[in-house]
């Protein structure tokens, strides 16, 4: 499991607070993102424990307050894909660069889905009205996902052992 | 009790937090990337050997890009003045503060409530378009549903006959509904605002047909809208009619 330092937590900190403030110049994309879903994406990866899973349940449930009762449904496939996704990584996943992509993509795409299904079952939507609201934030937040997760797992403070000095 | 190391933590963390609003109130966050820009970027040589003129550039730089947003901000606001001057209402101009930053999010909430004079189901709009219409109303903030939240119904007009029809959202979009299938709508007709009280609000264009179905004995009529509503920062609440 790869350790979050200081400065990611304040990162992350600012994350998920800011974008709720529109024009706040955060990194939302005019709403595009979403910080919880990126979030999940990023802890499934580089690994869970309690505390991680308690900051991305308080997460959906504190960005659930802000919305109304479509976010429910937002709610809920957040918590199948985690579970899903958990499951599956737990069990067949290997660590590589470019399977984390690959692991990026799918997480995204299954949440998606998901979405799509309840949204067809329970409101009824057509499939190219929610592809035309899901394409673009389905980029920016696999891009965002992918920038993050590379500065979280694949970069470090550099730190060099101490070398024993002879006086 | 709070251990030394955890009030340590939660200083740093208040300490980063009061910096960093600090930068976003006084938009040091331009001059900062301005700043990043010229140090990290490659320089030729002519002009890396005038360091002052550099930094006058940049400063001139980051002062556009200050202004272009005070002058998308002004923009805004004298779209939303022209409209209250012809409009036949009263209205109570408001700034959207809250919004969940969630994908499929249809609400916001804006800084008037009850105690200015802001009741549930007023039409919420801004220069661009419609922007929604008021859910719930607290004492100082109320919500605001968007077009394409399955609680939104709005009465519309569509064409120059003034077909009547309801707009209403799905949480992914809006169709209007309930329009009889032997009305003659064409695409590119105009579609207006019905108001809540009577038929003088219809000068409000929502925007122009541009997808007819057939479901079930009606029209389904899809609207197109250039206004997103969740990019929009100053509205105006359609109160009353003007005394």
């Amino acid at each position: 499991m790869k350790k979050i330092n200081y400065f990611h937590k304040i990162l992350i900190f600012f994350f998920i607070f800011l974008p709720i403030y529109p024009h706040s110049n955060s990194i939302d994309f005019r709403g595009a993102i979403d910080p919880s879903l990126i979030l999940i994406v990023l802890f499934l990866i580089i690994g869970i424990n309690f505390s991680r899973v308690l900051v991305a349940l308080l997460t959906g449930i504190f960005y659930l307050t802000l919305s109304d009762e479509i976010g429910y449904i937002d709610f809920f496939s957040k918590i199948l894909v985690f579970i899903l996704s958990a499951y599956f990584i737990n069990k067949y996943y290997w660590e590589a660069a470019l399977k984390d992509i690959v692991l990026v993509l799918s997480i995204l795409f299954v949440y998606f889905v998901i979405n799509l299904f309840l949204y067809k079952v329970i409101l009824h939507v057509g499939l190219f009205d929610y592809l035309g609201l899901t394409s673009l934030p389905f980029i920016y937040n696999a891009i965002i996902s992918i920038i993050l997760l590379f500065m979280i797992k694949y970069t470090s403070w550099p730190s060099y052992p101490e070398q024993p000095s002879q006086s | 009790m709070i251990s030394r190391k955890n009030i340590k933590k939660i200083f740093l963390i208040v300490l980063v937090s009061i910096v960093v609003t600090i930068i976003f109130i006084l938009n040091f966050n331009f001059y900062f990337s301005d700043f990043l820009i010229s140090k990290l970027t490659y320089q030729n040589s002519t002009v890396s050997s005038h360091p002052s003129l550099v930094s006058k550039i940049n400063n001139l730089e980051s002062d556009s890009k200050i202004y272009e947003s005070i002058a998308n901000e002004n923009k805004e606001l004298r779209e939303l003045l022209q409209l209250q001057d012809k409009s036949k209402f009263s209205s109570i101009n408001g700034e959207v503060v809250i919004q969940s930053p969630i994908i499929f999010s249809a609400t916001a909430y804006v800084n008037r409530g009850k105690s200015n004079g802001v009741r549930e189901n007023l039409l919420v709009i801004s220069g661009g378009g419609l922007v929604g219409k008021i859910g719930r109303v607290y004492d100082n903030y109320s919500e605001i549903i968007f077009p394409h939240n399955p609680r939104s119904n709005l009465l519309v007009f569509v064409g120059e006959k003034g077909t009547s029809g309801i707009l209403k959202g799905d949480g992914v979009t809006s169709y209007i509904k309930y329009i009889p299938d032997e009305s003659k709508v064409k695409i590119g007709a105009t579609v207006y605002l019905a108001g809540n009280t009577n038929a003088d609000y219809i000068n409000f264009k929502l925007g122009e047909v541009s997808e007819i179905k057939i479901h079930s004995g009606f029209l389904q009529v899809k609207v197109k809208n250039s206004l997103d509503p969740k990019t929009v920062k100053f509205v105006s609440i359609i109160k009353n009619e003007k005394n």
